[in-house]
Formats: C-alpha cells, sequence, structure tokens
C-alpha cells in the first residue's frame, strides 16, 4: 500500500527535492526489513526474497543505462564524399533508427552529399545535408520527412490564383458516412477532418493537387482535387497478416512477429451463437486446445486441456484438477472453478466454468497461450496453458447503439435406442427362465402383473426429449470522442431445460468500458468493469440416467387428477425428484484499471490493477414430497430437508510494469519488467436443516427442527511475483524473445514458497531475405521456436499444514474435530518444460496460409494427489512424485481465401492437432499404489481390461482370457490389456461465404478418440431396468453369434461376476470419433439506406445440428457419464445498428 | 563518472519506488491460518479440543462404521448377509449390499469397499488421538489416559470387527502413510493376541465412571467386555468366565424386567449406545428398517428367523411388526419405534444381556452348566418364556444360547453372524441361503486395497 501512493506522487512531481526526502527515507526501510526477520520469516525464506532483491536491482539498473544512453543517442558520426542522399539517408538510419520518408520523383533534381561529422547532434547533421538541395525535411515522430522546398513568393501567389475550394463526402463500405476521416493536400501540410456527416470542406486547393484521404482500417485513396468532389467511398484495408494485434498478457505483439504460440478467435466467431459460455465457440476453432463440454444443462463446467493433460492429478483422483488452464479476464485472473456443494447431482463434477459470467457476445477475442515463450511470464500458473479474454471497448466516432435479439430452440442428443415394451419383457422373461425361477417375485411389477404389460413409454424422449427454449437480449451503446471513448453493454440470457417443468437458467450480465488518451498520447487510461448475475434453477437430480433404465411398461407420471402417480407403491416414480430443486446465484464483479503512462521518450510506467469479487449461493430443497407418502421418509415434512450454501471471493491485483523500447538501425530492443502481488480470500459458510412443520418454511432454515451449521471456512491465497521480458528484434526479420518470472505463493509450506520459472523464443522471418523477398508466391515466411519452463500451483490452499478441522460431526451437540489430511510439508512446485517448433508461411499474397507446429511439454516433480489405500485413512496425499509425462504433438492450421471477388468472398480455415501423451518415466513403478493404473511409455489415460473371449456355451457366461492360466479372473492378474481412452486427433473446418447481403458460415468439428461406452456402465441384462436394442443380439445354443450372455435376474449365480468383468473387459472401450456440424450460421443485411437503422440483420444459427458417429452411448461428448449430452440448438435472431 | 552523469534523477524515483513495493515483499506470502482448521498441536493443548477430536471419532462410528446401527453398520449388512434380512434393493445398479445378501460378493463390492474404508478411516483418526494425547504436553495425566484409553478402545474394536468379517487383516498402528500404505496381512492370531493386550491395556487406562450419564462414551466395562469377546475368540474360556463375571457383578448395571423398555436410552442395563447426531433425531436403525402399506424397498426380516420365535415369545410381539400388502405379508424390524421426533431412543451398542449370555456360553463350554442356565433365562423369562431347568448335555445348552442370541439380538451389531462363527456353524444357513458356501466366512479384500497395496496378496480364498 504504502509503496503504491509513493509510486503516485512520484509521478506527478518528478523534483530532485522530492527525491532528496525519499532518500531520507530509506533507512527506514532498511530497518523495516530487519525487523522482519526479527519476526521469524523463516531462514531460507529470507534468503530468497534477498535474491529476489538483488536480481530486482541489477535488472533496474541495466535497463536504467539502456535509458540513459538513448537519451543521447541521437548523435551522428558520417564521413561520405559525393553520395547520393538515399545511401546518406540508410546510414543516418542505421544509426538512430530514424525512418527517411520520401519518393524517389523527389530526390530526382538532388545533388550528391560530401559530409565529414563526428558525434553531432542529429537535426545539425540533416540541416548540413539539406543545405543546397531543392528539398526539405522536417522530422516527426523519429520520421524524417522529405518535401520539396516552399514555394517562392512568386509561385505562391500564382498557386493562389489557380485555388478552389474543395468540398465532399466521405463513406464507408457499406455507404455510410464515415466520421473522423483526415483529408490532407498531398505534399502540403494542410488536412481537416470530416464531419458527423462524413463531409469536408478545404479552401484554397491547388488545381493541380491531389487529395489523400485516410482512416485507420481503410485503405488511404488518392483523388485530384476538384470543387465538387461528390461521395467518395473508402474500401477496407486488406486484412494482412501484419495487422493482427495479439494480446500475450502482459504485453502485446504483431501477429507476424510473435515467438510464442498463441491461438485466439475474435468477436466474428464468437457473436450471436446461442451459447451460454464462450468456450462452446472455441470448439473446433483453435488447434491444441481440446474442450469437451461437460453437459446440457446450463450453468455446468467444461473440462479443457491445452496441449494434453500434464498434470496427473485430475478431478477424479483429487479434489482440484491440476490440469485447469489460468484465466485472465482483461488482466485480472479470476481463478478456478468454484466447486458448488449440493450439485452432484446435476452437475457433472459438480464443475461451474468461470467464464458463465461474462457475456460471449461482450468478448473481442480470446487468446490461449500455449507454448513456454507465451505462457513463461505467468511463471507458476502458465504450466497448462492461460486463456485471454478481452473484452469489447468503445471506439471514437459517432455513437452507436445496437440491439441484439435471439431465440432458440434446443433438443437433447439422445444417441441411444431402448427396448420396446415387447422387447424388454421378451428379456425379462428369459431372464426368469435362465435363472430357473418361475413364480415371479412380489416385487417384479414390470413382469408380475402389477404393471400393465401393454404399456409403453419412450421414456427418454418423455423425460428429457422435450423442448428447451431460449432468448436472448442485448443492447450496446459505443462510441466516443479522439481521446475518449466508451462502450456500455446489457444483456439478458435466459435457457430452459429439456426437463418437463419449467427449471431455468437467466444470466444478465452488465458491462462498461472507458478508455482515455492524453491528446498528447502520453497517458492511456482504460478501466473496464464487468458485472454479471447468474440465476440456476434446476432440477435436483439430473434424471438422463433414470430415463434410459426406466422399464417401457412402467406406469403414468401422473394420476388424472394431476398428482403424482405411486401406482399403489410399485413405482418409484422418477418425476418425484421435481419436486426437489437445486439453485444457484452467482454474482461476479470485476473490474480493472489500466494505466500507461510515457515517462521518458519510449520509457512506460504501467500499471495493471483490478479486482474480483464474486458471491455464490446455493440451495438445495428436498420436500417429504419427492418420496413415496407410503413409506416413512414421504409421511411427513420431518423428511424435507433443505441446504444453503454460500461462497465468497475476493481478490485484487496489483502490478506495476515499465516499459522501454529502444530502436535504432533495424534493432529494436523491447524491455518489460513488473511484479505481481495478487492476494484472493474465500470465506466458505453451509447450512442444513431437516424436519420442517410445513413445506412452506423449506426456504428458512431457521424454521428446521434440525439445523447444522457447517463450519465458517475462510482462506486466503497470497501470491507474488517479479516479472519480466526481453524482446529484441534485428530488421523485423530476426527476434529474440527472453521471458521470466520469480514467484512466490503461500501453497507451498516452509521454504518451498518460491520458485523461478522462464523461456526463450526466436523467430526468423526468412520471406524478408533477400533470397526469397518479392517472390510472387511467398508472401510470408517465419520459423520460430521456444524453450522454457513453467509451473502450476493450482494445489489447493494449505495443503502443507498439519492439523484438524472442524467438521459436520456432531456428538453430543459438540461439533468434532477430524484430522484434515495426511501431513505432508515437503511437497514443492510442478515443472514443465516446454519446447516448440514452428513454420508459418503465407502464399499468393497470403491467401494461403499455412501454420505447423511442433511441441514437446514435459512435466516433472509431479504434484498429485498420490493414491494411497484407504487403510491409511485417507485415500490420497499430496506429494511429489518422480514420474515424467510427455506431451507432444503436431497442430496445423490452414486458411485460406479461395474466392475474393466483391462480390463473392470465401475464406475457408482448417485444424487439426495430434496429440501425444505418454508416461516416459516413473521409478518406483512397481510396487507403488499406480501400478496397476499406469503403464511407462503408455498415455497416463490408460486403462487396463479383461480380454472378452466371447460366450463359454458350457457355463452361458462371458469368457475372459486367463492370462496367468490359474483359473480364476482376476485383477490385476488378468486384466492385462492396456487400452487408451484419449483423444488421437482432433481439430475444425470452418468456412465462410459472404455473397452481397449474405453471410454464410460453417464450422465441422471433429474428435478421433476411444472413450468408455454403455457396456461400460451397463446393469445386468435380465434385471429390472431396460437396455439398449443392442442388447437384443444375446447368446443362445440356438443363436451362438450372440454378443450378450444369457440374461439373468443377478439373483443365483455366477452373473454378477461375469457382467462387472464384462463391464471392465475390451468391450467397455471403443471408438467415440464423431465430426459435428458444430455451428451454421446464415445472416442477411438489409440495405437500409437513409433510414433511422444503421443497419438490419437478421440471422439463423444452429448449433450442434448433426453428428456422425458409430459411438455405442447417449453422445461421444461427455466428462462423466449418466447426465444429460450437449444440446443441438436452432436459433433465430436480429442485429439492429441505430 | 560518467554513469553518474547520465542517471536522470526522474529515473531513482522509478527505481526507488520499484524497490519500495518489492521489500514489503517478505509478508506477502503469510497467509492468515483457515478460520476452520486448528494446528494439530493446539487441539491437544486442552481437554476440551482434544474431547472434540474424540467426538469426531465417536461421530464418525455413529454415522457409518461396523458399530454403525444404519445401512452400512454391521447390524444391517451381516444381518442380511446371514439370515436376519431380506435386502429388497432393486437389482442391478448400487448392488453392493444386494449381493452381500445374496452372498455373491465379488472383490469390487462397493458396500465391503465403503465397510473396511469407514473402519480404517476411523483407525486412524484413533491412531493421532492416541498420538497427540501422548504428544502433549499440557493435558493432566488422568485424562491423558482416558483419551488414549478410548481411542485405544475404538480402534480395537473396529480391529475386531475387521478381523471377523476379513480375516487376516493388516494393522496401522501409527498414523505414518508411508508405513502404512504398504502393511501386509497380519494372521488372525496374531490380531486377536494383539487385541489381548490393546483391550486390557484400553481397561487399565479407562475409569469405570462413565463420563457422561447417559453411557454415550464408553468406559472400562466395555473394554473388558470386548476382552472377554477376543477370549471367547481363543477359546479362553476361564479367562472370559472372570471378566464377565466382574461386569456382572458390578453395581453399574441392573437387568431391565420390561420387554418394551430394553431400547429405551435410560435403561440401567445398557453397557454403550451412541446417540444420534441431533437432539430428536430418530435412530438410524429406524430409518432403515421402517416400512408400511408398501412392499419393502430395503430390509425386512427373514421369514426363517420370525418363524423361530414361538407364538408366545414377547419379542416376536414387541419387536417384529408385520406389514401386509396386496395379501402379502413381510415383517418389520421393530425394535426401534420413534419415527420422527425421538426424544426416548439412542442406537444401542452394547446391553447387559449379552454379557448374561456370554458368560452362559464361557461357563457352558467349560461344562459349568448349571451355573450358566441362570444366565440363559433372564431373557427368555422376560421374553415371557419359562425358565430352562436342568438340561443335560453340554451341546444342548449351547444350542440353547445360540438361538437365545439369534431372538435376542437379531439386526442388532452382526451378532448372529459373529456367533455362527465363533460355533464354527456358518454351514447351517446353506437351507435359508443357497448361495452359501465355506468361504463366505469371511469378505474379499476390496479390489481398490489389493492394487494400492500389493503386499495385502493374496485375496481370501474362494474370491
Amino acid at each position: 500500500m504504502f509503496g503504491h501512493v509513493s509510486l503516485k506522487n512520484q509521478l506527478n512531481r518528478s523534483s530532485l527535492m522530492f527525491s532528496r526526502q525519499w532518500l531520507a527515507a530509506l533507512p527506514n526501510y532498511v530497518l523495516m526489513y530487519k525487523k522482519y526477520i526479527k519476526l521469524g520469516v523463516p531462514e531460507g525464506y529470507v534468503h530468497q526474497i534477498l535474491l529476489i532483491m538483488r536480481l530486482v536491482t541489477i535488472i533496474l539498473i541495466i535497463g536504467i543505462m539502456q535509458v540513459s544512453a538513448s537519451t543521447f543517442a541521437q548523435r551522428i558520426t558520417l564521413s561520405e564524399k559525393n553520395a547520393a542522399l538515399s545511401k546518406v539517408f540508410d546510414r543516418i538510419s542505421d544509426q538512430c533508427g530514424y525512418n527517411f520518408v520520401f519518393t524517389s520523383d523527389l530526390l530526382k533534381g538532388t545533388k550528391p552529399v560530401t559530409i565529414n561529422v563526428k558525434n553531432i547532434e542529429l537535426d545539425k547533421v540533416l540541416e548540413q545535408i539539406f543545405a543546397n538541395q531543392p528539398v526539405s525535411f522536417s522530422i516527426e515522430d523519429k520520421t524524417v520527412v522529405i518535401v520539396s522546398k516552399e514555394k517562392g513568393f512568386f509561385e505562391n501567389m500564382l498557386s493562389n490564383f489557380h485555388s478552389i475550394t474543395v468540398r465532399g463526402k466521405i463513406l464507408d463500405e457499406k455507404g455510410q458516412p464515415l466520421v473522423g476521416a483526415t483529408v490532407t493536400i498531398k505534399g502540403k501540410n494542410r488536412s481537416v477532418k470530416t464531419d458527423q456527416r462524413g463531409a469536408f470542406y478545404l479552401e484554397n486547393v491547388g488545381e493541380n493537387d491531389k487529395l489523400v484521404i485516410s482512416f485507420i482500417g481503410y485503405q488511404n485513396r488518392e483523388v485530384d482535387a476538384a470543387s465538387d468532389m461528390g461521395s467518395l467511398t473508402m474500401l477496407l484495408a486488406d486484412s494482412k497478416l501484419e495487422e493482427v494485434i495479439v494480446n500475450a498478457g502482459y504485453y502485446t505483439v504483431k501477429e507476424s512477429v510473435r515467438t510464442g504460440s498463441i491461438s485466439r478467435i475474435t468477436a466474428k466467431d464468437i457473436e450471436n451463437q446461442p451459447i451460454s459460455n464462450v468456450l462452446s465457440s472455441v470448439q473446433g476453432r483453435m488447434a491444441g486446445v481440446s474442450i469437451t463440454q461437460g453437459g446440457g444443462i446450463p450453468g455446468g463446467g467444461f473440462d479443457i486441456q491445452i496441449r494434453g493433460r500434464n498434470s496427473l492429478r485430475t478431478i477424479s483422483n483429487s479434489e482440484i484438477d491440476g490440469n485447469q488452464p489460468l484465466y485472465v479476464i482483461d488482466g485480472v485472473p479470476v481463478g478456478g472453478d468454484m466447486k458448488s456443494e449440493f450439485s452432484t447431482l446435476v452437475i457433472p463434477l459438480r464443475s461451474i466454468n468461470p467464464l458463465n459470467s461474462i457475456n460471449p457476445n461482450d468478448i473481442e477475442s480470446i487468446e490461449i497461450l500455449k507454448d513456454a515463450d507465451a505462457t513463461a511470464i505467468y511463471g507458476s500458473r502458465g504450466a497448462n496453458g492461460v486463456i485471454l479474454v478481452t473484452t469489447k471497448s468503445g471506439k471514437s466516432g459517432k455513437s452507436e447503439l445496437s440491439l441484439t435479439t435471439n431465440y432458440g430452440l434446443s433438443k437433447a442428443m439422445i444417441g441411444l435406442r431402448m427396448m420396446d415394451t415387447q422387447q424388454y419383457l421378451g428379456m425379462r422373461t428369459q431372464a426368469y427362465a435362465e435363472d430357473g425361477i418361475t413364480s415371479y417375485p412380489p416385487a417384479a411389477y414390470d413382469i408380475n402383473g402389477k404393471w400393465n404389460k401393454d404399456r409403453y413409454t419412450n421414456w427418454p424422449e418423455k423425460l428429457i426429449g422435450n423442448v428447451a427454449a431460449s432468448s436472448s437480449v442485448q443492447l450496446s451503446l459505443k462510441g466516443g470522442s479522439e481521446t475518449t471513448s466508451f462502450l456500455l453493454s446489457l444483456g439478458r440470457n435466459a435457457q430452459a431445460t429439456v426437463f418437463a417443468k419449467d427449471f431455468k437458467y437467466v444470466s444478465h450480465t452488465m458491462s462498461g468500458n472507458i478508455s482515455h488518451r492524453s491528446k498528447d498520447r502520453k497517458l492511456q487510461l482504460t478501466l473496464s468493469n464487468q458485472f454479471s448475475l447468474q440465476k440456476s434453477n434446476v432440477v435436483n437430480e439430473d434424471i438422463t440416467r433414470k430415463s434410459l433404465v426406466l422399464a417401457p411398461n412402467a406406469p403414468e407420471l401422473y394420476k388424472p387428477d394431476g398428482s403424482l402417480n405411486w401406482e399403489n407403491n410399485t413405482f418409484t416414480n422418477p418425476v418425484a425428484v421435481y419436486n426437489s430443486t437445486y439453485t444457484n446465484e452467482s454474482l461476479q464483479y470485476l473490474s480493472n484499471l489500466n494505466a500507461q503512462f510515457e515517462l521518458l521518450p519510449h520509457t512506460f510506467i504501467k500499471l495493471n490493477g483490478g479486482i474480483n469479487y464474486k458471491v455464490f449461493e446455493e440451495w438445495s430443497l428436498r420436500p417429504n414430497t419427492i418420496y413415496n407418502p407410503a413409506f416413512v421418509t414421504g409421511q411427513s415434512s420431518f423428511y424435507s430437508g433443505a441446504s444453503k450454501s454460500n461462497h465468497k471471493r475476493f481478490s485484487y491485483i496489483v502490478e506495476p510494469q515499465l516499459e522501454r523500447n529502444l530502436k535504432r538501425g533495424g534493432h529494436e530492443l523491447t524491455a518489460l519488467l513488473g511484479a505481481s502481488i495478487q492476494v484472493e480470500q474465500n470465506a466458505r459458510e453451509s447450512m442444513r436443516g431437516s424436519g420442517f412443520e410445513s413445506n412452506a418454511f423449506l426456504k428458512n432454515i431457521g424454521a428446521a427442527q434440525t439445523k447444522t451449521i457447517s463450519d465458517q471456512i475462510s482462506s486466503q491465497y497470497r501470491y507474488a511475483a517479479v516479472f519480466g521480458r526481453l524482446n529484441y528484434q534485428y530488421k523485423n526479420k530476426y527476434i529474440l524473445n527472453i521471458t521470466g518470472r520469480r514467484d512466490g505463493s503461500s501453497r507451498f509450506g516452509g521454504n518451498r514458497k518460491v520458485a523461478s520459472f522462464g523461456a526463450v523464443g526466436g523467430a526468423w522471418l526468412f520471406s524478408e531475405e533477400r533470397f526469397l523477398k518479392n517472390r510472387s508466391w511467398l508472401s510470408f515466411g517465419k520459423l520460430r521456436g521456444s524453450y522454457g519452463v513453467t509451473g502450476s500451483d493450482n494445489i489447493g490452499d494449505y495443503q502443507y499444514l498439519d492439523n484438524y478441522m472442524v467438521s459436520d460431526y456432531i456428538y453430543n451437540s459438540v461439533t468434532g474435530l477430524i484430522p484434515s489430511r495426511l501431513y505432508n510439508p515437503d511437497y514443492s512446485w510442478e515443472k514443465t518444460r516446454k519446447l516448440e517448433t514452428a513454420l508459418e508461411l503465407g502464399f499468393l499474397k497470403d491467401r494461403v496460409n499455412l501454420t505447423v507446429s511442433w511441441y514437446r511439454n514435459i512435466s516433472s516433480n509431479q504434484l498429485v494427489g498420490y493414491q494411497l489405500p484407504s487403510m491409511t485413512g485417507f485415500t490420497s496425499v499430496l506429494a511429489n512424485m518422480d514420474a515424467v509425462v510427455e506431451n507432444k504433438g503436431w497442430e496445423l492450421e490452414l486458411s485460406a481465401r479461395p474466392v475474393s471477388i466483391p462480390t463473392v468472398k470465401w475464406s475457408s480455415g482448417f485444424n487439426i492437432s495430434i496429440p501425444k501423451n505418454k508416461l516416459l518415466s516413473f521409478p518406483g513403478l512397481g510396487g507403488s499404489p499406480y501400478e496397476n493404473k499406469l503403464v511407462v511409455g503408455m498415455p497416463v489415460s490408460v486403462v487396463r481390461l479383461y480380454q472378452l473371449e466371447g460366450i463359454d456355451p458350457q457355463m452361458g457366461l462371458y469368457r475372459f482370457k486367463d492370462f496367468n492360466g490359474d483359473g480364476k479372473i482376476t485383477s490385476p492378474e488378468d486384466n492385462k490389456v492396456v487400452e487408451n481412452i484419449g483423444v488421437r486427433y482432433f481439430g475444425g473446418w470452418s468456412n465462410t461465404v459472404q455473397y452481397r447481403n449474405w453471410d454464410f458460415s460453417v464450422l465441422f468439428q471433429f474428435v478421433k478418440q476411444k472413450n468408455l461406452n454403455y457396456n461400460s456402465s451397463m446393469p445386468l441384462p435380465g434385471g429390472m431396468f431396460n437396455q439398449p436394442v443392442e442388447v437384443l443380439d444375446v447368446w443362445s445354443p440356438d443363436h451362438p453369434s450372440g454378443y450378450y450372455m444369457p440374461y439373468s435376474t443377478g439373483t443365483v449365480g455366477d452373473q454378477n461376476m461375469a457382467q462387472d468383468n464384462f463391464r471392465n473387459s475390451t468391450t467397455s472401450v471403443s471408438d467415440a470419433s464423431f465430426i459435428r456440424l458444430k455451428n451454421i450460421q446464415l445472416t442477411y443485411t438489409l440495405p437500409l439506406r437513409g433510414s433511422v437503422l444503421k443497419s438490419l440483420k437478421v440471422y439463423f444459427q444452429g448449433q450442434n445440428l448433426m453428428t456422425w458417429t458409430k459411438y455405442f452411448g447417449m453422445d461421444p461428448e461427455f466428462t462423466v457419464g449418466g447426465f444429460l449430452p450437449p444440446l443441438k440448438t436452432y436459433s433465430f435472431g436480429t442485429q439492429i445498428h441505430f | 563518472m560518467k554513469l553518474f552523469r547520465i542517471i536522470d534523477i526522474r529515473k531513482i524515483v522509478v527505481l526507488l519506488a520499484a524497490l519500495q513495493l518489492l521489500v514489503g515483499c517478505e509478508n506477502l506470502l503469510e497467509v492468515d491460518t483457515p478460520s476452520d482448521q486448528l494446528d494439530t498441536d493446539q487441539v491437544f493443548e486442552n481437554v476440551q479440543t482434544a474431547n472434540a477430536a474424540l467426538v469426531g471419532l465417536y461421530a464418525n462410528i455413529w454415522d457409518n462404521s461396523p458399530l454403525s446401527g444404519g445401512s452400512q453398520g454391521s447390524g444391517v449388512l451381516l444381518g442380511s448377509y446371514t439370515d436376519d434380512l431380506v435386502c429388497y434393493y432393486s437389482s442391478g445398479e448400487s448392488s453392493g449390499a444386494l449381493d452381500l445378501y445374496n452372498n455373491l460378493q465379488i472383490q469390487s463390492n462397493s458396500t465391503v469397499y465403503m465397510y473396511w474404508s469407514s473402519a480404517y478411516k476411523e483407525v486412524y483418526m484413533a491412531n493421532a488421538i492416541m498420538k497427540g494425547a501422548e504428544n502433549s504436553k499440557s493435558l493432566p495425566q488422568s485424562e491423558k489416559s482416558r483419551i488414549k484409553g478410548e481411542a485405544l478402545l475404538m480402534r480395537s474394536i473396529l480391529f475386531f470387527y475387521l478381523q471377523q468379517v476379513f480375516g487376516d487383516i493388516p494393522l496401522p498402528l501409527t498414523t505414518d502413510y508411508k508405513i502404512n500404505q504398504s502393511l501386509s496381512k497380519t494372521s488372525a492370531a496374531q490380531v486377536l493376541s494383539r487385541l489381548e493386550s490393546d483391550f486390557g491395556e484400553s481397561a487399565e487406562l479407562l475409569s469405570d465412571q462413565y463420563r457422561n450419564v447417559e453411557r454415550i462414551f464408553p468406559n472400562r466395562k466395555i473394554a473388558q467386555l470386548m476382552l472377554a469377546k477376543t477370549y471367547m475368540l481363543e477359546g479362553k474360556w476361564n479367562e472370559a468366565e472372570g471378566i464377565l463375571k466382574t461386569i456382572v457383578s458390578s453395581p453399574l448395571y441392573t437387568f431391565e424386567q420390561s420387554i418394551t423398555k430394553v431400547f429405551q436410552k435410560s435403561g440401567p442395563h445398557i453397557l454403550w449406545q451412541l446417540k444420534p447426531k441431533n437432539a430428536n433425531d430418530p435412530t438410524s436403525e429406524v430409518q432403515t428398517y421402517y416400512f408400511s402399506d408398501a412392499a419393502p424397498t430395503l430390509y425386512a426380516l427373514n421369514n426363517d428367523l420370525v418363524s423361530s420365535f414361538s407364538g408366545t415369545d414377547k419379542r416376536r410381539q414387541n419387536w417384529i411388526m408385520p406389514v401386509t400388502v396386496n395379501q402379502n405379508t413381510w415383517y418389520r424390524a421393530d425394535k426401534y419405534k420413534n419415527r420422527a421426533a425421538n426424544p426416548t431412543e439412542y442406537s444401542v451398542v452394547f446391553r447387559i444381556e449379552e454379557v448374561y449370555l456370554s458368560l452362559a456360553e464361557a461357563l457352558a463350554w467349560q461344562n459349568k452348566l448349571a451355573e450358566a442356565l441362570p444366565f440363559i433365562n433372564y431373557t427368555r423369562v422376560r421374553a415371557g418364556l419359562s425358565a430352562l431347568t436342568g438340561l443335560a448335555s453340554q451341546q444342548v445348552v449351547l444350542d440353547e444360547i445360540l438361538s437365545e442370541n439369534r431372538k435376542e439380538f437379531f439386526c442388532e451389531m452382526g451378532h448372529r453372524f459373529l456367533d455362527l462363527k465363533r460355533f464354527s456353524r456358518l454351514n447351517t444357513l446353506t437351507p435359508v441361503k443357497p448361495n452359501w458356501t465355506e468361504y463366505h466366512r469371511v469378505w474379499p479384500i476390496p479390489q481398490k486395497e489389493l492394487l494400492l497395496n500389493p503386499n495385502l496378496k493374496p485375496q481370501n480364498n474362494g474370491y
């Protein structure tokens, strides 16, 4: 805090006196420092701090020396005899980095130069050179502009005589007035800007003068002056590769000179899609980024793997997924998933993605940082990649109001066909016959006559096959002056579910952005705010699984009077759970301030700061009416329960930075030095109540007969770092980028808090080399590579402490203390070493672009929830493991514009990623708890399976290969088949066609993978569970090719054992590849000239419309089986600009 | 110096500002301790927090352990594994408990794993409490002993059940996961001899005084009862007799004469009972066994058990309730009555009846038949049956004891399984349990554990 305040003071007054005061204050700091040592900071820790300080001091001193050198750098030493002017310019440019601007016509009449100067200031040198020339010069911001010498008095008179007054109007490509375009008289230093109507007016223009019209983003246009110019239409600048600026987190970089691996999508790929989380729109568009949606219930999570799984710590073996990327929204890290407590049965893995809180339409771009060069500046948090979200900002120009509305209809993708009643009852009858049971048990209602044997309901269609409507509205206003621009956006998004009740997910977002740039361009300030509120109200339990297994002749759900039908207490009604709800409400406020001040020429001091405040509240209400009233739990509201939990997260980040650019000749050096301080506070509490006088009081836990208030958990996470970047470019051809970071995190114990990370990257634009330059076929060629180390501290807070925690366990009204975890104080940072090389090529004036990259990431010192047998008291302990995991692969991105004529534009993009995961080594694997899970040389996602060898005709049971020949099928002796469940390759193919006012785009996503199929979770065929029609292929002596063993009710013999082995055999894993028509979009822009409306677009969008797959299961895209798969959506919308 | 000449004072300002930020760096990483956690040392600094750690253990034991009265406890699982209960879970999906009822459990059975892992979790807690109390510098010696004694007793009871259910078992005696993760099995005989000394030590550490009048925390007598039960498993009948007699003669306990008050928490016949989580909560037992007006969906009593009672047996009348729906009749275990507000019942773990019948058994094995008879008759007479007199052979007396045990303790603590096992009569289950085979005397070691710790091999015979 202290440092922050004085920093500001120093910015305001940089006087000598003030600095002296400051110096005088210095000893206090030294004192303070000593005091801390006394306070008991561990010694090793002090050592680390000293190291940081030493490092910083050295870097700063180097920085200062460079700063000083440059101030006096505009001195020139030159010795030439009768040299052409252009040659002299070259020499000067080489020395000081100034550019010379001229046309060859101008130099035609110039004389050769003879000069001999030593260490003379630039402007004096120039004066000497231009002394007797027909041309003169002016210096504008490191550029020397050559102009013809002003005409003499007579000539001026003459031209005035012929002068005219010019009027005209400038229009954009759509025929709309272009406000603020610059109209310059060529060769003269006079210009005007167009007004609000796009009109301009210029006096005293020579008859033969030319006018140059320019506007950012448009091609410059040159026209002969005339008194009435009429309307002049500007053409959009070709989107050249060079002009794309990529956000790399702490800095931006031109696409052409970037050294790291950064994938990017922009608003045009995101806008207007019927999605609630922007990650849905990334699927299939980025190489190296594999995204799997958790399920079809809105508001859930995603599994994101940026270049594979580095960590063995996955969601299934640890509280916190070690493979989560870092999410940064407008410079503020937002922390990972916020785990909900009560959504176990409805949200896969209870994970709620942090980007749910951002309206996709508010996003300008998403950059995903992948390799070491791009991620090392995020140091300890970059191992799994970084997802940077940049929100939209305003633009100078006329204010623009736009309204976007969208209405969509969604359906679940049910990929299984279940048996009908006749098939099902056939299976059941056969099962009892096989088991030798002749009288059906009293509870076998489906077959013993209690339920109508002629009824048929397609339960999946009935329970999860409903149409879910969604709607969204967004209103945004943007505009600004030359120096200040703003954007304000309001959005509402509502989405129903496919369940037959009005459950709903609603999100409201409000975002604002103000940017200011001082007139001298020295100060830049951006303030952005995102406020969002999500309300989710869904069923307490996803009934997808139930809908599959329910007997097809099960009775009606409701009685004629509308009440739940329990069919004389024989039916566990699946929609009884509709009486229960799971609701959550999440409020997020994210604010970011980004300030930059040009302290000295080419030296910028920057400050990035932000706060993130999030409040999450959830309720689970389970009235007794979800149970059959015949049973004790259904009888009275004494068995009703309600749970509530709150989670508050507040974090702030302060990142002061110093940047210095240096240009001399072809050399360009950029240095960035920064510090980062982040503090995150979490506070959680939950309470449960059971036993209510009436269900009307359910939301008032105070009214419960039994109340349990869980502990109020507050935790803190602190993080501090120093980071730097040094970028060197020579002639825009050779680029070297060095990044580094020294990190400290409170998540580690004692002496292990601090670690260093860094990377070096380089690029060579070989197309700029003389031997390739101006080849018509090759327009761009770059070879780049990087190597570095990143880390991960994504392990949860306080894991190193040996302590007891307050529990939910209460005995005799005393709250119990239970041991928190197995104690291991010695774990330390997990590190990932990343290597990458890539080739980027542009052909035929960049009409065809190709990028091929190869990467290899090696993660060692794996920090995992080390699996333990439960006899140790816990099932895991956080520890570093010797295992080394390698992720390597190829990524290919191809984009092309096959047709680009004014009426038709077709562009196409294709990407494919081929990741390979491998466990390189694992000393001590044998005998460790991982012995039966991992195989050296194989991916970490392998499973071990029994080899299914068909059906034993004698026993009528599945037969498995008995590898050790002991006559028994046991694990680990006989599950010897190693199968990899994971992605082999994935990618997407997108096409966009513009024809007049029509825009059409289509995106296909493809994934080649193997995964667990329905066999892996299939209940024993023959029990009271419906089965997919595939199970009709049952073995019998008459049908020896049948796949499934004879049906059984599982109560008499070895069938359960056989079924259990079957679920874990080679049949449970199969191809889960798919090609999906991910997105299709058709937009028509209404031609509106002279209307109040600027433009009106109507569009149709389709999401997940078609899927081609051979997968045996609901849908091949899932994180956890048994939940509602992603939805297919048709939506229509309009977008109006005023 | 040229260097000084070119240093602009403004740059010093920047430098110092940056440094100033970094000097504060050292306390940037210091975090507050979390509000819901307490240092282990602090926990055992005073009696109150040390007791809270014990509370964590008891609450876990009540909630989910071999001693629990709920659906994961021995009463339910071993009851349905033998011939007390019939399981009515629907087949297919979560078939762990159902497979146990059908005696078709395989090594991946989820319920078997739950039974194992919950017990070992509590063993860890007990070990941690013993270690904490041991290392404490501020706990008074008497409290230290009591805390250690209670934790040791809990650990030993858990080992006792684990041994009975799984046979040879690993014995984690410390909290060190580096040791515990690769333990191999200790033979049944060694486990029992370890338990002998541990129950003995725990009896020395504890006093007869209950620390709560409701007898919801164990006293020395529990350790003694368990020691006697261990002796009985080893066939040390004389030793068992001696200890059981000291319990019988203790003034702390009197026999409850009224059949309707056996499961009332205030009875002086109760040795130890577990209190439900919240005041007035119904017992876990009632929540598991109760059904009416509908076919059972969880458990009902085995008809074989019901028909073993004579019609006049008060236990048949008071503790068993018929439920008839659509001409089908099922029988509900009805020992615990309160379904909603419950001011009168806790889950009984041990009651004096068990001491009587155990004593009778110890005497009978030593052929002290006449001395044994009165201890069989207490419960018979209370049930309205005639007192047995002048029984001829040791075998007949032992048969009577086994049968009395079944009627008295059905659905309690897995009595039936433990008794049949101790009497080597498990194979008599065959007519009622068609899938029963000899190797079912133990459950399989959970597959997950075998895979994570190969030292636990070999798997129990038959699985």
